[in-house]
């Protein structure tokens, strides 16, 4: 549910949020070149920051640019909806956002079927396999057991600097609302980090296991 | 299992969870004093929740760790965003225009200024009963702002600053350097063409046909054509290293501290003393003899320098031709070439410049010798073994002191070049059979004159990477091209291979020499070398004048064909990091023009990276420049109906991009 009149400190237009979540057109007062302008300037700012959160989001820098552009075009469509500029980096991260949690959404609808939803060619790119080699850290991982919810939460405050008040405007949320869901991340985060020291632990057994299986099976 | 009512804490537990969230939320902003309070007093009593305060700083330090790298967007990201953009406002205008008239209404049936007066108010109409429901109404804007271009993302570049000659409408010939610090994926759509930062004006009567730039950048070399007024040969110009011209309109001397500065190690006198003439003329004077202290013109439009050393330019060799790249070594102390008598007379010998002396010296008698490379200081050369009536070939002058006379002439006779196409027409008399002759390589080291034969057989201007990893070659043969002082390609094919430093298996076992390991630094050959002078050579296999302590120097046995023969001439470049290689082929119908192409080798591996092609092949003079971060050509005119540019790929990491200058008439890149 969205709140009215930003909780987190900027201020949107009643409803505003919910047509721009359903992807409505904008009102009278909209005019398309200001947007542009505004947005290829937001895109200068921000377009570096808002790719590595959707990039850390989704585990993915392909689609994490295509949903880049989707948030920055749905900041085009949306440009009525900001009323104070200077609130615009928390606005510009409710938009990703939202974007990055419909795709979740939608890739957990897909996600029993065969080779579906994530793959985008028959190998992956060069600049794909660094990503997902930088993405597969054990902190990685273990951000990825959490729930979205709390990863972005984690994400906007500790890696991108949002303050609690832009964290709860990015969110949607009040801002006593954005700081139990931190605190809920930082134990969730625990707790992951202990369940992939845990895996590690027991997958190393294993090789152990099997090396003096090996071993054995050798004399 | 739902409890059918929510599990109430105790006060430790409440406390307990109102410590780990007044500590959770620390991070992000400051407590209100009594909560602060509070929280001390409890974590002082409370050893657990110490713990979950430790364990939350800990986390947080290592969730913080993912701000060091952060994932770099595609580099396209704004092109494909602008563009989407751009077509969501066309669809909009799609979408208006896409409501229909009622039926029975048809435009061409009433007058065109009713039915777009209906038009108008249907769109209208149209509009407020569209889905959303929000009526629309197109301010002017809407309709009269043209939506700019989508523009590429320009990649940032740290790449070393590049230099060309121009030559003006006037005829007049401008050195000109610009500074590189983006470039983007489509040249012809994307940056704004690369301007320069200055703009020298030379007084040069020769032509220029190559230019390099000394690598502290305050000389260049100006390779001049036989077309010229007074003939081939190679002039030093001092240039300045600053941009002083535009930034300096009145005539006032500059600070000191961009005045131009001489190369290390070079006795030239001072740069030129800028004038309040905004572009200071450094005239060049044509000379015929090389005589030593003769060949100074003391240009009238410069201050002229005090000491002997002239400061504009001079001569330092004169009626040659110079026979394929000249290049500094990487100290900057020498030049080196091979260059021909302008008359035809010989073949190419290799000279040797140190900065400052006042001539280039040949080094070589044996007029078959060709100026490969640079293998770190020691100079990379070949010359052609000689079938058996013929002289022997790499004599050496006996010492590089200058010598007191220009070298005597035979008779002259045409000297096409290597890699000339041959002529069918260029020589009469009875037919003669083809017959292939055989390069090797060597190195010289210009301060003491030692010289070391390689073995390998058939490689033919080797370029050797900077790092000392890689070389790129002909394996083949050459023939004679019926002038007795020429050669052209012959059987054979371009290869890129692993260099071995001596201390690795050389590419043949059985003509290889015992391997003393020379270092990879590339310092002049102390294992054993064989002083050239005045020794005769014929390293060819079995031959009892090679001594078996020469080092095994060359390639390492893995070639890869980059190009299969018949050629006509290639050249290849490196840059500093030894990664990138550039390589460019004659065109056999207009040999000064070829295809430019760029590949990337595997920093441990070296092999070809085959998922990046950043260059596949483009048209582009012969003469490139490399270096840090980008490589710079000049384009034949001609291209799309356009003049010449200098045109540049840039690169970060595994990101390229281009970036040209404007069109002008004659363009040299400053190698």
């Amino acid at each position: 549910m969205l709140d009215s009149g930003g909780p987190g400190g900027f201020a949107t237009s009643t409803g505003a949020l919910a047509r721009l979540a359903l992807g409505a057109r904008v009102t009278s007062s909209w005019n398309r070149d200001s947007a542009a302008l505004f947005v290829e300037g937001l895109f200068a700012r921000h377009q570096g920051e808002i790719f590595a959160y959707l990039a850390r989001m989704v585990r993915d820098p392909e689609l994490a640019a295509d949903l880049t552009q989707d948030a920055f075009i749905k900041a085009y469509r949306a440009y009525d909806t900001l009323e104070k500029g200077e609130n615009a980096r928390a606005w510009l991260y409710q938009i990703a956002h939202r974007v990055a949690l419909d795709h979740i959404r939608r890739r957990k609808l897909v996600r029993f079927l065969p080779f579906t939803g994530e793959s985008t060619g028959s190998s992956p790119s060069a600049e794909r396999i660094a990503m997902n080699t930088r993405l597969s850290g054990p902190l990685e991982r273990a951000m990825a057991r959490i729930p979205e919810r709390q990863r972005a939460a984690l994400l906007m405050a500790e890696v991108h600097d949002l303050t609690g008040l832009e964290l709860a405007a990015a969110l949607g949320i009040s801002h006593v609302a954005a700081r139990a869901l931190l605190t809920r991340a930082r134990e969730s985060l625990r707790q992951a980090l202990v369940a992939e020291q845990a895996a590690e632990a027991a997958a190393e057994a294993e090789r152990d296991i099997a090396f003096a299986r090996g071993g054995e099976h050798g004399r | 299992m739902t409890l059918p009512f929510r599990r109430r804490h105790n006060d430790a537990e409440a406390s307990h969870d109102r410590a780990r969230a007044l500590i959770a939320t620390g991070f992000l902003e400051l407590h209100d004093p009594a909560d602060e309070l509070w929280l001390e007093a409890h974590l002082a009593g409370c050893a657990e929740c110490q713990a979950d305060a430790a364990a939350y700083s800990a986390d947080r330090a290592l969730v913080r760790t993912l701000r060091d790298q952060p994932p770099e967007p595609p580099r396209d990201l704004w092109a494909r965003t602008a563009a989407a953009i751009q077509r969501e406002r066309g669809t909009r205008g799609r979408g208006t225009r896409a409501i229909r008239a009622p039926r029975g209404w048809r435009a061409g049936r009433v007058p065109l200024g009713l039915a777009s007066g209906l038009l108008v108010v249907l769109v209208v109409i149209g509009v407020s009963l569209a889905p959303s429901g929000i009526p629309l109404s197109p301010s002017a804007s809407d309709v009269a702002v043209t939506t700019p271009e989508a523009q590429p993302t320009p990649l940032a570049v740290t790449a070393d600053a590049l230099a060309w000659i121009q030559v003006a409408p006037d005829g007049s010939y401008q050195f000109r350097r610009a500074s590189l610090s983006s470039v983007c994926p489509d040249v012809r759509s994307g940056c704004a063409p690369l301007d320069s930062v200055t703009a020298t004006n030379l007084a040069l009567t020769y032509a220029p046909e190559a230019v390099v730039l000394s690598p502290t950048g305050a000389q260049i070399v100006v390779v001049t054509s036989s077309s010229s007024v007074g003939g081939a040969g190679v002039v030093v110009v001092s240039v300045p290293t600053a941009p002083p011209f535009e930034a300096t309109p009145s005539p006032t001397v500059p600070d000191a501290s961009l005045a131009p500065t001489p190369p290390a190690g070079s006795t030239l006198g001072p740069p030129p003393t800028l004038t309040p003439n905004p572009t200071p003329d450094l005239t060049l004077a044509p000379t015929l003899a090389p005589t030593p202290g003769s060949t100074l013109d003391q240009s009238p439009s410069l201050t002229p320098d005090a000491s002997s050393i002239p400061s504009a330019g001079y001569s330092i060799a004169s009626g040659v031709i110079v026979v394929g790249d000249a290049a500094y070594s990487p100290d900057g102390q020498w030049l080196a070439f091979s260059a021909r008598p302008e008359d035809g007379s010989a073949g190419p010998d290799l000279y040797l410049w140190r900065v400052g002396d006042p001539l280039a010296i040949p080094v070589t008698t044996d007029h078959r010798t060709f100026f490969a490379g640079w293998l770190g200081n020691l100079v990379l050369a070949n010359s052609v073994v000689p079938t058996i009536e013929e002289p022997l070939p790499g004599e050496i002058a006996p010492s590089p002191e200058p010598p007191t006379a220009p070298p005597t002439a035979p008779p002259p006779t045409a000297t096409p070049d290597p890699g000339a196409t041959i002529d069918p027409n260029a020589t009469e008399g009875p037919e003669t059979p083809v017959v292939e002759e055989h390069p090797i390589a060597f190195t010289l080291d210009p301060e003491t004159g030692s010289m070391v034969p390689l073995a390998a057989q058939d490689m033919w201007h080797p370029s050797v990477d900077p790092t000392g990893r890689s070389v790129v070659y002909w394996s083949g043969t050459l023939i004679a091209d019926g002038t007795g002082t020429g050669w052209v390609l012959g059987t054979g094919r371009y290869v890129l291979d692993g260099w071995s430093d001596g201390s690795e298996p050389s590419i043949d076992d059985s003509t290889a020499a015992p391997t003393t390991g020379t270092p990879t630094s590339f310092a002049p050959a102390s294992a054993a070398p064989t002083t050239f002078a005045p020794t005769t050579v014929v390293p060819s296999s079995g031959d009892p004048t090679i001594e078996p302590s020469i080092p095994v120097l060359g390639p390492a046995g893995n070639p890869v064909t980059l190009a299969e023969g018949p050629a006509v001439d290639f050249d290849a470049w490196f840059d500093p990091g030894g990664d990138r290689l550039a390589f460019w082929l004659a065109d056999p119908s207009a040999p000064e023009v070829g295809t430019l192409r760029m590949i990337v080798l595997d920093p441990v591996t070296r092999e070809i990276d085959p998922t990046s092609d950043p260059l596949p092949g483009v048209a582009a003079l012969r003469g490139v420049s490399i270096n840090g971060g980008r490589l710079a050509w000049v384009t034949p005119p001609g291209q799309d109906g356009e003049g010449s540019h200098v045109q540049v790929l840039g690169w970060n990491g595994r990101e390229f991009g281009q970036v040209r200058t404007i069109e002008a008439g004659r363009l040299f890149v400053a190698r």
